[in-house]
């Protein structure tokens, strides 16, 4: 242990006594673009902007006003049918935008742009996952094939050799199919939430 | 068809299953997650009623488990397992100031209850249960000095003997999926993980329990890389997966790197979490929100309560669920115990009739996998550990259809184990990342990630730092690793002790940047260096590299 402790009362500094230590932090932004997968229809996407970025690209585009400076978000991913895009316009001041999908997407990719009188210029841009599917897949490995799928005739051989199924068996859906997704999983570990 | 099951049977016993693991036709992996957050508050005259969390849980969960252990031991009964205990909880049990805190918890609830078989003297049922209570209280006082106040010691037996084997987690309980992007966050988290583990347990930990059960794909390289061959998620962690299980959740998968994951049992998880028909629910239980700490005049209790002098749960509960009513009954103990008994009776009942409909599915045995956080057997659910006494002895007595297992050796007594891919889940609500990340809560995330950057590039440009500054460097450290724990987001989107929680994450943020601060001013702040490494002074052996 490279900690030097000292008795408790012997101490000066405890850091719930310590004047400005519980407040808000006020910390300096960075450049920062973030995307966290939520659920398998939305993220969250947030991103900071430092000082110095902030006047670089205001300068870049000719601006001099901070409030003359718009924000916009692209969101690039793949679907079922191939790629997609969506562009969100954005508050100047914002920092995060939760963005919604009507079907699973993968290799969701953001960029935040920075706009001023029509000219528009990439200022960041990071790789994020993919969503979460919405149920279990359909294809299956040759060699773990269940009897029950044969013999029920829900396999469906492809061109390429691999199979899927099409159908869960009806007498199978309670124990490998369910995902009621309603438990509360983690329960609070002491008197939190009570009272 | 005769000579296809000769075959699996020797293929099985090959592999090292034996006869007897083999004749059950299902096997019943219990999981418990025991989790506190670091809440050690030393040196403050008025107390944090927060690290009343560990009193409770010390009293109510870890020590009565204690109890059923030596029970099943002495009685010869083959339990087996698992129990997951978070870097945060080890620390804490082993802390002397902690426990020092709580033997005066302990001490403090003695006097009361011996107050209180005074005051219940003219009523025989009050005056039953609160000598029952001041027992309780007593004997935990005997067998936590037994322990010497170490309540790992008292574990660590039932590891040796097989019973009982012991993972960990991340070091604070991080959600590991919001930081995919950021390896030193995950390698950080994972590394202090099993570090603590094996400083406070004293074996390398095979397997880990994935804070929340949260994953994402390619964390089994982070895993693989700190040592770990298991971990756990829920159902659709696994029913998701790619290509799709032939076994669904009742065999472990192999996710890559030779690790495998488990998946949580929906049934069973119902039958004990269900907040509508779960067992804890049952109106002959004892009733967790009725405590003399909120019920007696405040006069009585004034000397017992915290020096803040706010009311709290005390322990000593007279009432019984009763029913969806604010009228309550009398606890009646052994109606209570007779619950108890018909309730692992019907659970092994269940597990039996599943375990022999997935066995003629599947021509093998199911692994059943149930998970609950450990607190909720005694803290929330008080005779739930009376529930898992029962629960063995019955399996070990009663029948041969499901019998007990540990992880490993799930993977052995089945013939081969299926390779897929999984997505990213978690077991909270809804099933992925809901409950720590929303309008509540997203606030903390541009913090974490950014302050992580910082403590990279600072953990490069200070690698070969000495004395002070290296001091400094590893407290952003350990700032950073209690900033990070899932707890606040929880609490906060719970709304309740959200002060709490909002505070802490504050307060590590202004720690860190603090401390950071030294380091660029060249300029050590003394007082503050020795008064945050003594407040926080988990993970004593972190290292700069753990961050790089």
């Amino acid at each position: 242990m490279e900690t030097h402790q000292k008795p408790p009362n012997d101490r000066a500094f405890l850091v719930y006594n310590a004047p400005g230590m519980q407040s808000h932090p006020d910390r300096e932004p960075r450049d920062l673009l973030k995307v966290l997968v939520r659920n398998p229809k939305e993220v969250l996407v947030f991103w900071e902007i430092s000082q110095q970025s902030f006047q670089r690209v205001l300068q870049g585009l000719g601006g001099s006003q901070p409030q003359e400076i718009g924000l916009k978000l692209l969101l690039k991913y793949k679907h079922s049918q191939g790629e997609g895009q969506d562009w969100y316009d954005l508050h100047p001041l914002s920092n995060a935008y939760y963005a919604k999908f009507l079907e699973p997407v993968s290799a969701v990719r953001a960029e935040v742009f920075v706009t001023h009188k029509g000219k528009i210029s990439l200022f960041m841009e990071t790789q994020g996952g993919d969503l979460p599917p919405r149920g279990p897949a359909k294809l299956l490995d040759p060699q773990w094939i269940h009897p029950i799928w044969r013999k029920e005739g829900q396999i469906q051989v492809l061109a390429d050799g691999s199979a899927v199924l099409e159908k869960t068996p009806e007498a199978w859906k309670e124990y490998f199919d369910a995902f009621e997704g309603s438990f509360e999983g983690s329960s609070p570990s002491s008197s939190w939430g009570q009272r | 068809m005769l000579l296809k099951e000769a075959l699996r049977v020797a293929h099985l016993l090959l592999l090292g299953g034996n006869a007897r693991l083999y004749h059950a036709k299902g096997y019943l992996l219990l999981m418990l997650h025991a989790h506190l957050p670091f809440v050690r508050h030393e040196g403050y005259e008025r107390s944090f009623i927060e690290e009343n969390w560990l009193n409770e849980a010390i009293l109510e969960t870890y020590i009565p488990m204690l109890r059923v252990f030596r029970n099943l031991k002495s009685e010869n009964v083959p339990f087996k397992i698992t129990m997951s205990f978070t870097p945060t909880l080890s620390l804490m049990l082993v802390d002397p100031y902690l426990q020092d805190r709580f033997r005066q918890y302990l001490d403090n609830l003695i006097l009361l209850a011996q107050k209180e078989t005074k005051r219940t003297v003219s009523d025989s049922h009050l005056n039953h249960l609160s000598k029952k209570y001041l027992d309780h209280f007593e004997d935990t006082k005997q067998v936590f000095e037994d322990l010497k106040g170490n309540l790992i010691n008292g574990f660590l037996p039932f590891v040796e003997s097989g019973n009982l084997e012991v993972i960990t987690s991340p070091a604070t309980h991080a959600f590991l999926p919001f930081y995919d992007s950021e390896p030193s966050i995950l390698r950080s988290q994972l590394r202090n993980g099993r570090r603590t583990f094996k400083r406070i347990w004293g074996r390398e930990p095979k397997g880990i329990w994935l804070s929340e059960c949260g994953y994402f794909p390619k964390l089994e390289d982070y895993l693989d890389k700190e040592g770990f061959r298991f971990f756990f998620v829920d159902s659709h962690g696994i029913t998701h997966a790619t290509p799709r299980p032939m076994f669904g959740v009742y065999a472990p998968v192999e996710v890559g790197n030779g690790i495998f994951a488990f998946g949580r049992d929906q049934e069973s998880s119902k039958q004990v979490w269900s907040a509508i028909d779960g067992y804890p629910g049952d109106l002959r239980y004892r009733e967790y929100y009725r405590d003399i700490g909120h019920d007696l005049d405040f006069e009585y209790l004034k000397d017992h309560l915290p020096s803040s002098g706010i009311r709290v749960n005390t322990g000593i509960k007279y009432h019984r669920i009763t029913g969806k009513t604010a009228f309550k009954e009398w606890y009646q103990p052994d109606w209570a115990m007779e619950a108890c008994g018909n309730h692992a009776s019907d659970f092994l009942y269940n597990r039996a009739r599943q375990a022999e409909w997935l066995f003629k599915e599947n021509k093998q045995p199911a692994i059943i996998v149930s998970p609950y956080d450990a607190e909720l057997f005694g803290h929330w659910w008080y005779e739930g550990p009376q529930f898992l006494e029962f629960l063995f002895k019955k399996m070990h007595f009663d029948q041969s259809v499901v019998k007990p297992i540990l992880p490993l050796e799930a993977t052995r007594v089945l013939p081969r184990v299926q390779s897929v891919k999984m997505q990213m889940s978690s077991w909270g609500e809804n099933g992925y990342a809901d409950v720590w990340l929303n309008g509540s809560n997203d606030w903390i995330y541009p913090h974490i990630h950014a302050l992580s950057i910082e403590m990279q590039a600072y953990a490069h440009r200070y690698q070969g730092a000495k004395g002070w500054q290296r001091r400094v460097l590893l407290q952003m450290g350990r700032e950073l690793l209690l900033l990070q724990s899932s707890d606040w987001a929880f609490i906060m989107k719970t709304g309740t002790m959200v002060d709490y929680a909002v505070r802490r994450t504050n307060l590590h943020i202004n720690l860190f940047l603090r401390l950071k601060n030294m380091l660029d001013t060249g300029t050590c702040e003394e007082e503050v260096l020795d008064g945050t490494e003594a407040e926080h002074n988990a993970f004593p052996d972190i290292q700069v590299e753990d961050f790089c």
